[in-house]
């Protein structure tokens, strides 16, 4: 099987979209401060990879200015980290499609997570640069 | 033994014709085991032998009745498809007919012999003595229009004649197992194709499905939410008995529309349901979880202002691919981050969401 017919639910769960899936959804589902509408409309729209990289850039500035006024009310939240960025990028050379992995993203910030969940869920927090 | 039913490349008269020949062999032998295996270009029904036919057979009386199934079977006769709303003269016409149907049929000790070997059926365009014209509600090939070179001259084109025997027992087959409902402004009528079934497995099915909502927005809609709604009835019977069997191949779709005096075929299609089986088959489990969602989703889907939901699902059901997939969790994703209340709706977790995947084509 070359990159190209690579498997959608392969590309659902290769870690870099699964973390950045999840971030997704948190910044989506914020009840307590404004969902970032602007991130998944940029996300929807992309069509190129080097569009993608930028948009990632974006939603990771906007996602963690949201987590660090989080962190002000003292809950923890999840952030993808460096290699997380880099397992996503890498996933996107690979495939030379974005739409894979925009749909997988997309399919992530779709998983029901209780509130509870969300505010408690710890990482190493190191966050990617 | 062995009931041979040729098809003819109408697939609702064929299934409907084999559906019938079954249903009739189980009145005969007093409710004995009859199954229906489809062949590819013929059905072959395991039923009883001629010998093991009760002595004097009395079909029930109720499968002649005037009923919802005998009115969207014969549409264009009677004119509207729920019973109670006839017209005296309507109500006649359908009568009428219904005799006429019961009458081929109480002389099976004539013609049943002709299906112990297969035929090949006769389709005419002209009226013969022996045949009679297949109604565009049984089959959506069957309606009038232009099947051969024309070269001046207007005409409506002419109709299908079939032998009376096979137009019998499509009309009979179509009343006992074809679901219908509203479909957007017009009247949809399902029917499962099978692979292989077993005739009294199939009629609980179809008898509990009958009661159940189904999402009316359209064909489509109304198809794909019958198809889980199938397909996850034959993964209850798979979970709790272990020689369950039976196996469907796709679901004929056909839509009638009222031009203002009569109904008219609108629109045929065969919806598949490979992509439910193979979740079934992959997992049982996850797949009832899944199938719950969607069921949620076609539920939610129909109140006004949620269509879009309902509309891309059955989209992606009817066509598992990246495209319609992206398109149903974009409506869904934001249907759910914008309402509280949509939530609880149509959750899910992402063991689901993986399965789901694995069979959508890029």
């Amino acid at each position: 099987m070359s990159n190209n017919e690579l498997q959608l639910s392969a590309v659902f769960t290769n870690p870099g979209v699964r973390a950045f899936g999840q971030a997704l959804r948190y910044a989506l589902r914020d009840d307590d401060q404004s969902p970032d509408y602007a991130s998944l409309v940029e996300l929807e729209y992309v069509e190129t990879k080097q569009g993608f990289a930028e948009v990632i850039k974006k939603f990771l500035r906007r996602y963690k200015s949201q987590v660090n006024r989080r962190d002000k009310d003292k809950k923890v939240s999840f952030v993808p980290n460096q290699t997380d960025l880099e397992a996503l990028m890498q996933l996107a050379d690979e495939l030379g499609d974005i739409r894979p992995i925009r749909a997988a993203l997309i399919a992530h910030a779709l998983v029901y997570t209780p509130k509870k969940q969300t505010e408690t869920e710890t990482t190493d927090n190191q966050g990617a640069k | 033994m062995l009931y041979y039913v040729t098809k003819t490349g109408l697939p609702k008269f064929d299934s409907c014709r084999a559906y019938g020949l079954a249903l009739i062999l189980r009145q005969l032998a007093n409710k004995k085991r009859v199954t229906i295996t489809n062949t590819g270009n013929l059905y072959l029904i395991d039923g009883p032998e001629m010998d093991d036919f009760i002595a004097n057979p009395s079909f029930d009386s109720s499968l002649f009745a005037l009923s919802d199934g005998w009115c969207s079977t014969l549409l264009t006769t009677g004119r509207t498809p729920k019973a109670e709303r006839l017209k005296p003269k309507s109500k006649d016409n359908i009568q009428k007919e219904i005799v006429s149907v019961q009458e081929v049929i109480y002389e099976f000790k004539i013609w049943l012999k002709q299906f112990q070997h297969p035929s090949v059926i006769e389709i005419k365009s002209s009226i013969s003595k022996g045949f009679s014209s297949l109604p565009a509600s049984v089959d959506a090939v069957a309606s009038k229009g232009t099947r051969r070179e024309k070269r001046r001259g207007y005409s409506e084109g002419e109709q299908l004649f079939v032998p009376i025997i096979d137009w019998a027992l499509s009309l009979f087959g179509h009343a006992h197992f074809v679901r219908s409902a509203w479909a957007g402004g017009d009247y949809a009528s399902l029917l499962p194709i099978p692979q292989f079934v077993k005739l009294n497995d199939h009629r609980n099915l179809k008898a509990t499905l009958d009661t159940q909502f189904l999402c009316t927005l359209s064909a489509t809609t109304v198809a794909a939410h019958y198809a889980i709604q199938w397909i996850n009835g034959v993964r209850k019977q798979k979970s709790s008995q272990s020689i369950y069997s039976d196996r469907y191949d796709s679901l004929v779709v056909q839509t009638m529309t009222y031009s203002g005096n009569n109904w008219k075929p609108s629109n045929g299609t065969i919806f598949p349901l490979d992509y439910p089986i193979q979740l079934v088959e992959d997992n049982l489990a996850i797949s009832a979880e899944i199938f719950d969602v969607w069921n949620h989703v076609f539920r939610w889907g129909s109140v006004k202002g949620n269509e879009m939901l309902a509309l891309t699902l059955a989209k992606f059901l009817s066509q598992p691919t990246l495209t319609t997939f992206e398109e149903h969790a974009k409506v869904h994703l934001r249907m759910s981050i914008t309402d509280d209340k949509r939530r609880k709706y149509g959750v899910y977790q992402e063991e689901w969401l993986k399965e789901i995947l694995q069979y959508v084509k890029q």
